[in-house]
């Protein structure tokens, strides 16, 4: 414990000098600003340039800007884990007593905790608690926390280098896209969209109540079986 | 007199020679390089990426009505694939630079403007490809296929230089990302003067972009679109200058 403390550690240290990272933490107050208070200035445009009122789309919107938070906290860490697996690193780490999997292990706990945060207050502020109560609401933050290291392990579990993990990462908004399309069509077809985790998820918020908890099952039994396959991966290509 | 005049004339024509031959090597040199490039580039998977992704874009367009087609093809290409470029030169910036690729570069006669094009012109390739899948498959910019081309092509070889420039400076992707979001944010807000003084808005590449890519055949004017293609081949002259000093002053002489 004593030694993931200081790499944690080392990670602060990082994140102060590195203006992204600063940056990274501004994020998540910027997708609420623009929730919060851009949303209904759209909204006030669109009706009077198109007569399309807008609101009740403003709890899709947040939910799309919430999952943004852990899939940007997840590719600034795989980031990192992408230029020090190039710098070698990583080699290095797994001779100390720290090894591989306890280098993963700090490296997942930070975006995990920060996505958890962040997600929670994202979730209270923009009005999802009278969709939600506020067991539904930890749970649900907290699979979708998982979408963090879920990004860092597809990084590393598939890019070579940083060349192919940002070609990798140009691809992340496929898994947002189904979203959008199971939000706005309808018919059994949607299933296919499944493949992505956060449609689990937004079928959990936006469907019919009484399929809530076994939707957020499925999204539980199924980000857990895509970490699992992505940490088995990354161990078999770091041996 | 005579001597001297046929002279001045056999040596302005050892002149010429020398400088046709040059251009002939360089542009050899700048082919060979992008080829490379490209190569590299699609062993990294940037053309699968993008073909996955094309295709996903493809779907999109095909599903929408025709009439708002056009709007939401030049959101994509404007959002995505005219400044991939940015994207993707800087990663690969920061791995040659940490395999030491450019500290051996540099130290053959290949010119650094060479290198500059030749990464300029490799990523703006796929930009253009991806671009016309997305403008011309769906028929929602068949009718101003020359003013998108030009848009998509100057745009993108703008923001490939500013990416240069800026990872020139860098030392780790997310130093770079923070760089490149800077200078997207720059480059993106004189958007909003587009709804204050749209003629005057034109003198930003942002805005010249837009307009070229958004306008309906029908309504664009040529001098409209050479004044559009004017304003981005001088801020690509001012990227392209950037780009030229932030390698010399970053790598070459560090």
């Amino acid at each position: 414990m004593t030694r993931d403390l200081y790499l944690i550690k080392g990670d602060l240290k990082i994140i102060g000098r590195d203006p992204m990272l600063i940056l990274s933490f501004v994020a998540p107050f910027l997708l609420l600003i623009i929730a919060l208070f851009l949303f209904p200035i759209v909204s006030q445009l669109s009706i009077k340039y198109f007569s399309l009122p807008l609101d009740s789309y403003f709890l899709l919107g947040s939910f799309f800007f919430f999952s943004l938070i852990p899939m940007l906290f997840g590719m600034i860490y795989g980031f990192i884990l992408l230029d020090e697996r190039d710098e070698g690193i990583i080699s290095y780490l797994s001779i100390t007593p720290l090894g591989k999997s306890g280098y993963l292990r700090t490296r997942m706990i930070i975006p995990v905790l920060a996505s958890l945060v962040f997600g929670v207050a994202f979730l209270i502020l923009t009005g999802f608690s009278s969709l939600l109560n506020w067991f539904e609401i930890i749970v649900i933050t907290l699979i979708v926390a998982t979408e963090a290291p879920l990004m860092l392990l597809f990084l590393a579990a598939f890019a070579g280098n940083k060349v192919e993990g940002i070609a990798l990462s140009k691809s992340f908004g496929i898994v947002l896209l189904p979203v959008l399309i199971d939000y706005f069509t309808q018919g059994n077809w949607r299933w296919i969209l499944s493949f992505s985790p956060l449609w689990w998820i937004e079928r959990a918020i936006f469907s019919l109540q009484e399929y809530r908890w076994l939707y957020l099952a499925g999204a539980t039994v199924f980000h857990g079986f895509i970490i699992w396959l992505l940490f088995s991966r990354f161990e078999r290509k770091m041996q | 007199m005579i001597l001297c005049s046929i002279l001045s004339i056999d040596f302005l024509a050892i002149k010429f020679r020398r400088m046709k031959n040059s251009i002939i090597k360089n542009t050899a040199q700048l082919l060979k390089l992008a080829h490379f490039d490209v190569l590299f580039q699609y062993k990294q998977g940037f053309y699968l990426v993008y073909a996955i992704l094309t295709a996903v874009y493809l779907l999109l367009l095909f599903y929408l009505p025709e009439t708002v087609r056009p709007e939401v093809a030049a959101y994509l290409i404007l959002s995505d694939t005219s400044v991939l470029g940015m994207v993707f030169v800087g990663a690969l910036v920061l791995l040659e630079k940490q395999q030491n690729v450019l500290q051996s570069l540099f130290i053959t006669p290949m010119k650094l403007s060479t290198y500059i094009f030749s990464k300029a012109i490799s990523l703006t390739l796929i930009a253009t490809l991806v671009s016309s899948a997305i403008g011309f498959i769906p028929g929602a910019m068949l009718d101003r296929c020359l003013s998108m081309l030009a848009s998509v092509i100057l745009c993108s070889l703008f923001f490939t230089f500013l990416g240069l420039g800026v990872s020139s400076r860098a030392n780790t992707l997310n130093e770079y990302f923070g760089g490149i979001l800077l200078a997207g944010l720059v480059m993106v807000v004189p958007l909003a003067l587009f709804f204050i003084h749209p003629v005057l808005s034109m003198i930003f590449p942002i805005n010249a972009a837009v307009t070229l890519l958004i306008t309906p055949a029908t309504q664009q004017t040529l001098v409209s679109n050479i004044a559009g293609i004017s304003v981005l081949i001088c801020w690509n002259i001012v990227a392209y200058r950037y780009a030229m000093s932030q390698f010399n002053k970053n790598i070459i002489h560090k």
